[in-house]
């Protein structure tokens, strides 16, 4: 069947919010999904329940409501689209497809399904069928008639392996399975791979990638450390890997569309079983995507039109890699003391990390470096990858030996192959990373910029995603053009999520609308941001002063644009050629002691305060100021290490415990205060207001955790001007330009400064969605001259939708139970509940709480108001505000 | 030179142009000429290394870790190591697989075959991607730089060949295979499918050939220059009505001896990757490729049934019952595409 061109409308489905198991990869396909629909001429309606992805600013009609049956219905009534296209949302729109076709919602409305069939779903997820489908067609997979412990629990529809897991014993299996699971033998410790296909009607197909684990079954893949290309098979057994992947593919009844298969090798015998198929793009395909240059969303969503691979020129090839990629899971333990840290099947990272190098260990090295804090390794790894940690481990070791004056050209040279950062060159010999720095400038030791072109350089491609390496030709080539360079937020992790991306990306948007040439400077994989066609140039490097500094001396750009990647640029500023906020400002607002001075001269009130940088000193202070205390160390993130002490022996416990950069704030803790939080603008003259944003947990739990309504609901008029009189006194004596964030505690009507934020913060996606401005646009032209008079921006933007944001938690995917939540943030995105009053917002919250329980807190059906009266709810195109 | 280069262990490459290239080497001091062709496959070292289409020529290899999972004896496409020498990113150290028998540095050492690595490997192959095919030298031990570009620009190739002695596979149908350079891959595919399989070294006679009564005869792949080989030999086989198969080389020489022509690539096609179409069927395969020169015009009476997708070069022709393919169909490294086999046994019934 050739292209079908009767398809003009297309419905579709996001991931909704980001989980673990679930992040802004989806938002990755989603955008190329919206982008190769709309070349086709198609029209793109969107649902998704998130409202920080750069997707629902690109379909012509957007919906950010509940991903659920009920909300389809009205959606398609309305908007009566032609095809659902299922497969770029995640776990979340394929089991919101199979409720629509199970209820008969898809047929009610004549809606087709593209790039899947229920067969293939059905197939695919469902543990007993996919086993059948297998058997059926003699593929092996493991035995399932096995009763020696452990034993593998396996469930269905599941999410990043949740409800599955490894079973010990007779009780543990009893725990773990439940209805619609399958049990088999334990895989444990066999070799682990992955191969991302592309599929068209015809029959053709293509292996986009091969991924192999380090850490072996036992882990969950996204738990994994994995590397491209596959290092440890010979070609027959990849050959044979590559046949059995279509035929799984078939099997399954996948006729057209991206698809992922995972392979189990016994590393002994080499007996090869498939264990599973996700019929979908995946986390795995974004990182597949970024690792060869291939984009598979794209092209998936063209196979679901009818496209036939030889249509879509260049892409119908295989990828080769003459580089090595490292992905490398990012954890969050430090913020749940409670959960058990061993990984398993079930999946417990919150982000990653890709390193690409031209070999294994630099490869590694450059993912380790953009970790940005140590993470654990895990064991049972192939010797292979053992081998190359082990000469890493001994190169380490006979530098460590040395000092500055006695390490060489050659030897400096060597351990910058080898991917060694300076700054842990610099902890080996016991010195500073500048002296590192500079000593590579003397003996002119820089890196060169390889292009990730997908064909091992065998044809000539203008890709413009680079990495660097240390060898001796650079394919960089800078234009001589005016540019921008914007640095992103590296991996995701709680506190610093998806919202910068949007940020970033948007900023981009508007640098390039301006005619100057924005480069980026981002490590994470399932970004928008490191997408091919985003930027004009791309570096996937680590973010650290190093490689910033490395880019800038090749690209020369007119300045660094640190505001939208959240807390790390920010951390990187010092040193930096900055556009906006200078940063000396920077360090005003991040430096607590200078924070309190400044606010102090200003005028503008602290809760009781003061600042320690001695245990000494903390104790002598919290006896003036008095029980109970917040502290707030300076530059942090996402409110880490930030507590609520109630008493001598808490502090103490504290000052032992945690690990904090000084000055340390003290401030007196408002009990049953209520927080604000004010999202401006400025252009250096002017500020304008985009948000007034009002917290319904009172002051004391991060805002990223709270619920909050983005237009104030109890706060009176009198209140709302002084806050924003507050405000722009803040923005124009920090000569703030671009984004800021002020967060307020009000008690007793009395107003209370808690914070400012000199960049982007986490609500501006949101502003942007209820407002219908493009906030960090305006921003960026801010940074790049324009005044916001000029931009037509008026000194207070009023929303055209009233929003309301419920935060999502990892408790129950961390299998612990539901924690107070506090001045440290634990949730991993939001969602975003959009009407035209109150009640409506209500309403839409407790439809969230009871669509997914697991996503929420107990505490949040207690803490919605209560709608006053039931009204029927409505869907709001966005789009269109 | 800006490399950290263990000097006893160094070694050059130089190319007839005049480019050095510095690396690393196992130690033993040697100098080998050749033409430099570049593999782009990321699996199957062993099969390239031991493929006689790659006689007289060094081998870069552009995927980054070569070695990693050492040599078996199963996935040998000849009896010996064919390439003069290979350029690598980086030389494993170790070995890991459950068929490895021995690492693959002991055994290039083993045979002599030198190696250089920690080269900008990313460079050379851009450099003949841009430059088309180059001669090389490469020098390990003594290092004479200017020498080393005379010796290289001075390298002419032989197309000498060293021939297996005649031998047949039992099997179904009698399949004659002249062996140009034969993979064993091919052997095997055509073993595996049933056939009775005599192969035959490549200056055999005709008549020879003809007299053993065979259903099909397959011309194989092999190094060098097509033109070199005896055409009237080959037209008396291609005229014969038997169904003939001609691989890579085999299919350039059907191409000549019905009246086609060939010319060089710029730098050839020595990957794993290529999008092949089947116009016939119209669909697409993945196809493993090696050879520096391809069809120009086709031989009158040929229909064209393939071609590729990267650079629209002549893939496939056939007439009647005489089929040639420029890639591998039997894969090693690479993706296999059997239908081209299984139509072979068809037409022998």
């Amino acid at each position: 069947m050739p292209v079908d061109r009767s398809i003009k409308k297309v419905l579709l489905i996001g991931a909704g919010p980001i989980v673990i198991g679930q992040a802004c990869e989806f938002d990755y396909s989603g955008v190329q999904a919206c982008k190769a629909l709309k070349e086709e001429g198609c029209k793109v309606i969107l649902l998704n329940s998130n409202p920080a992805t750069v997707m629902t600013d690109m379909a012509d009609a957007v919906y950010i409501e509940p991903i659920t049956p009920k909300i389809v219905d009205k959606i398609l009534s309305k908007e009566r689209p032609d095809a659902l296209l299922p497969t770029m949302g995640g776990q979340t729109a394929l089991n919101c497809t199979k409720q629509l076709a199970e209820l008969g919602i898809l047929e009610k409305y004549g809606v087709r399904l593209i790039g899947l069939t229920l067969e293939a779903l059905e197939k695919a997820e469902n543990r007993k069928s996919f086993r059948e489908a297998m058997v059926h067609c003699g593929i092996d997979v493991p035995a399932s008639n096995v009763s020696r412990f452990p034993l593998i629990v396996r469930a269905s529809f599941a999410l990043g392996g949740q409800g599955g897991g490894v079973a010990h014993d007779e009780e543990e299996l009893s725990l773990l399975y439940k209805e619609g699971a399958i049990v088999e033998e334990s895989l444990i410790g066999w070799k682990e791979f992955e191969l991302e296909l592309l599929r068209d009607q015809k029959g053709n197909g293509i292996v986009v990638c091969g991924i192999e684990n380090v850490d072996p079954m036992g882990v969950h893949t996204g738990d994994s450390m994995t590397v491209a290309p596959i290092q440890t098979l010979t070609d027959k057994e990849y050959q044979l890997m590559r046949k059995r992947s279509f035929d799984v593919m078939e099997a399954i009844g996948m006729t057209s569309g991206a698809c992922n298969v995972q392979f189990a090798v016994h590393p002994g015998t080499g007996r090869m079983l498939c264990i599973e198929v996700n019929p979908r793009v995946s986390r795995s395909s974004a990182l597949a995507s970024k690792a060869t240059g291939f984009p598979i969303a794209k092209i998936a969503a063209k196979l679901a039109l009818g496209y036939h691979l030889d249509e879509l020129h260049p892409f119908c090839f295989e990828p080769t890699l003459d580089y090595v990629v490292v992905k490398i899971p990012r954890f969050n333990f430090d913020k749940f003391p409670k959960a058990d840290r061993r990984l398993t099947t079930q999946m417990k990272s919150v982000g990653e990390v890709m390193g690409i190098g031209r070999t294994f260990k630099e490869s590694l090295n450059k993912a380790l470096s953009s970790l940005e804090g140590p993470q654990h390794l895990q064991t049972g790894i192939d010797p292979w990858f053992l081998s190359q940690m082990a000469e890493l481990d001994e190169e380490e070791k006979r530098l460590s030996s040395h000092t500055l004056d006695t390490v060489g050209f050659s030897h400096l040279w060597h351990c910058k192959r080898l991917g060694l950062s300076d700054a842990r060159i610099a902890a080996l010999l016991n010195c500073q990373e500048e002296q590192i720095a500079n000593r590579r400038k003397e003996l002119k030791i820089h890196p060169v910029y390889k292009r990730i072109d997908g064909n091992s350089s065998e044809f000539p491609l203008d890709i413009p995603c680079m990495y660097s390496t240390y060898e001796e030709e650079c394919e960089s080539l800078p234009t001589n053009h005016k540019k921008i360079l914007v640095l992103g937020s590296g991996a995701n992790r709680i506190g610093q999520g998806i919202e910068f991306d949007y940020c970033c990306v948007h900023a981009v948007k508007a640098i390039r609308e301006l005619g100057y040439e924005a480069i980026m400077l981002n490590c994470n994989p399932e970004t928008v941001s490191t997408d091919y066609d985003t930027t004009d140039r791309l570096y996937f490097e680590p973010l650290t002063e190093e490689h910033v500094q490395e880019v800038i001396r090749i690209e020369k750009p007119l300045g660094v644009i640190v505001q939208f990647g959240g807390q790390t640029p920010l951390t990187l500023s010092r040193t930096l050629p900055l556009i906006g906020t200078c940063f000396s400002s920077i360090d005003i607002a991040e430096d607590r002691e200078k924070f309190r001075l400044f606010a102090k001269n200003l005028g503008i009130k602290q809760p009781k305060n003061g600042v320690f940088y001695t245990k000494d000193g903390a104790l002598a202070l919290s006896r003036t100021i008095g029980f109970p205390l917040i502290l707030r160390p300076s530059y942090i993130l996402g409110g880490s290490a930030i507590e609520v002490v109630e008493d001598e022996a808490q502090l103490q416990s504290y000052l032992s415990r945690v690990s904090y950069v000084p000055p340390v704030l003290m401030e007196a803790y408002l009990d049953g205060a209520m927080e604000v939080d004010v999202d401006a603008l400025s252009d250096g003259e002017e500020v304008s207001i985009c948000g007034v944003i009002e917290h319904i947990e009172p002051a004391g739990i991060h805002s990223g955790d709270s619920m909050s309504l983005l237009s104030p609901y109890l706060l009176s008029e009198q209140l709302q001007e002084a806050l924003i009189e507050q405000t722009k006194k803040l923005g124009l004596s920090l000569k703030a330009v671009g984004l800021f964030n002020v967060q307020f505690a009000i008690k007793g009507g009395e107003i209370f400064v808690l914070e400012v934020n000199l960049r982007a913060s986490r609500t501006v996606p949101l502003l942007c969605k209820i407002t219908g401005l493009p906030l960090v646009q305006i921003a960026t032209k801010c940074l790049l001259g324009q005044s916001l008079k000029s931009q037509g921006v008026c000194s207070k933007i009023e929303p055209k939708l009233l929003g309301l944001k419920l935060p999502v938690f990892p408790f129950s995917r961390l299998q612990i139970p539901d924690e107070p939540l506090g001045p440290e943030m634990k949730s991993t995105g939001e969602v975003l509940c959009t009407g035209k009053t109150f009640n409506e917002l209500f309403m839409k919250a407790r439809i969230f709480s009871l669509q997914d329980k697991s996503l929420f807190t107990r505490q949040l059906e207690v803490s919605i108001p209560q709608p006053e009266v039931e009204t029927p709810l409505d869907v709001y195109d966005i789009a269109i505000l | 030179m800006h490399m950290a280069i263990n000097k006893e262990k160094m070694g050059l490459l130089a190319l007839e142009d005049g480019s050095l290239f510095y690396g690393q080497t196992s130690g033993h001091s040697t100098t080998v000429c050749a033409e430099i062709v570049f593999n782009t496959a990321m699996t199957g070292y062993q099969e390239v290394c031991t493929d006689r289409s790659y006689s007289d020529q060094i081998v870069l290899f552009t995927t980054t870790h070569i070695g990693n999972v050492g040599v078996n004896c199963e996935d040998f496409e000849s009896d010996r190591i064919t390439t003069k020498g290979l350029l690598v990113r980086e030389m494993s150290k170790t070995t890991s697989s459950w068929r490895s028998e021995k690492s693959f540095t002991s055994f290039l050492e083993e045979h002599g075959v030198p190696w250089i690595e920690g080269l900008d490997t990313r460079k050379l192959a851009r450099h003949i991607r841009q430059n088309g095919s180059m001669r090389g030298c490469m020098m390990t031990g003594g290092i004479d730089e200017k020498l080393a570009v005379r010796l290289a620009a001075a390298w002419r190739p032989t197309t000498e060949l060293s021939y297996f002695p005649s031998h047949t596979i039992q099997g179904g149908p009698k399949i004659v295979v002249y062996d140009f350079g034969v993979k064993e891959q091919i052997v095997k595919k055509l073993k595996g499918l049933g056939c009775d399989v005599i192969v035959l070294p490549g200056t055999t006679p005709s008549s020879e050939a003809l007299a053993l009564n065979c259903d099909a005869i397959v011309l194989s792949n092999g190094p060098g220059d097509p033109t070199s080989i005896d055409l009237e030999e080959i037209k008396k086989l291609v005229f014969s009505k038997k169904p003939i198969l001609g691989i890579c080389l085999g299919c350039q020489l059907i191409a000549l001896a019905f009246g086609g022509t060939i010319k060089k690539l710029k730098f050839g096609h020595h990957s794993v990757n290529h999008p092949v179409y089947d116009r016939k069927n119209n669909r697409v395969f993945i196809t493993s490729q090696n050879h520096s020169f391809a069809i120009d015009e086709v031989p009158p009476g040929f229909e064209v049934t393939h071609h590729s997708l990267f650079d629209g070069t002549i893939q496939g022709i056939a007439y009647n019952r005489v089929v040639g393919f420029q890639g591998h169909p039997e894969g090693s490294p690479g993706p296999e595409y059997s239908e081209l086999f299984d139509e072979l046994i068809k037409l022998c019934r």
